[in-house]
């Protein structure tokens, strides 16, 4: 018993480094590939500390194993989007002004039961309420209600009305075209280009822009 | 940036420990086996258990090094067997000393190839 005591209190220090170094978030908010990485950890710290014969040495080695292959994989999954795409998945606009975009739905295998309890979650009891609902890739719906149908805000105060609604996408990320974002915009790089000015787009950290023009720019701090 | 060169230093504490871990388990199996021949010589030429001593006490040296990389069962069981065959050496019963002097060779192979990258071990 003193044995299994004693590799048990190593083991938990293993996997406490192994996680801390990995850098996890709750549950809920973990991309698949962080989720399995979690659950093959905790099942790996399990076979040494069950069956005693099993050297230390092995489980440790297979747990920091999974740690440098989740580290590695989200650095290239940050630097390059189509990795990121592979192992993440995308956002998935299911309903736009009022209409449910019946091909997405089939695209991400969800239901219309299943929206609609997800937008009952977040108050909202009829379709056409919504402006743009936006299925995330960890299963969440961002919704944005139709302008008629949200709480009022400072600025409408201001203008008298409320304002149309919008869904800003970002059309530039880290110094790149999104180029899924300028599809859904409908707008080609050339116009985009003519917003930012002299910026060049490898300086820019972060441009959103939704169909009503509004834009927003954050440059990279290096470029700024 | 500095989890990624966290992960570089972590990969290669982890290669030199696989790479330390393979060849002692290596050395050590070439070393038995040599030891092995060395006994069964022995044995066959009338004085077998100076030499199958002397592969007990390598063995016993080397068990603890062996089971920080190899299960324990397989460590224990090569001790077990290596215990047998001193014993056949002393009652000179040739056939079971040859049976057990097999059984040896084949658990030493195993532990080996365990370590060895290889269709049987990967799969």
């Amino acid at each position: 018993m003193n044995v299994t005591l004693i590799r048990t209190a190593m083991l938990y220090f293993f996997v406490t480094l192994g996680i801390r170094l990995m850098g996890k978030r709750q549950i809920g908010d973990m991309q698949p590939n962080e989720l399995v990485v979690t659950l093959l950890i905790s099942e790996i710290a399990a076979i040494p500390l069950q069956d005693t014969s099993q050297p230390v040495l092995n489980g440790v080695a297979a747990i920091f194993m999974l740690v440098i292959l989740e580290i590695v994989l989200s650095v290239l999954a940050m630097k390059f989007a189509p990795i990121r795409k592979m192992m993440s998945g995308t956002s998935v606009l299911v309903i736009q002004n009022g209409v449910i975009d019946q091909a997405a739905m089939r695209k991400v295998r969800m239901t219309v039961i299943d929206l609609i309890e997800l937008l009952r979650g977040q108050g909202y009891f009829e379709v056409d309420q919504i402006a743009y609902a936006v299925l995330e890739v960890n299963g969440d719906l961002s919704v944005i209600p139709k302008s008629a149908y949200r709480p009022t805000v400072v600025s409408d105060l201001a203008t008298g009305e409320p304002a149309d609604e919008a869904m800003p996408l970002p059309v530039i990320s880290d110094g790149k075209w999104v180029k899924d974002s300028l599809h859904a915009l409908k707008i080609d790089k050339e116009q985009v280009l003519s917003q930012i000015g002299n910026r060049k787009v490898t300086q820019i950290f972060l441009m959103t822009l939704d169909r009503l023009g509004n834009q927003w720019i954050v440059m990279k701090e290096d470029a700024s | 940036m500095k989890r990624l060169i966290a992960a570089v230093v972590l990969l290669i504490l982890l290669a030199a420990a696989g790479i330390m871990g393979n060849r002692l388990i290596v050395s050590r199996c070439e070393t038995l086996f040599a030891l092995l021949d060395e006994c069964e010589a022995d044995f066959y030429a009338g004085n077998g258990r100076e030499a199958c001593d002397r592969l007990e006490e390598y063995y016993v040296r080397q068990e603890d090094l062996l089971s920080a990389f190899v299960n324990h069962d397989a460590v224990e069981e090569v001790g077990l067997s290596i215990a047998r065959l001193n014993g056949y050496a002393g009652t000179q019963s040739q056939a079971d000393f040859a049976g057990e002097c097999a059984v040896l060779r084949a658990r030493i192979i195993h532990i080996r190839n365990q370590e060895t990258i290889g269709v049987d071990s990967l799969l």
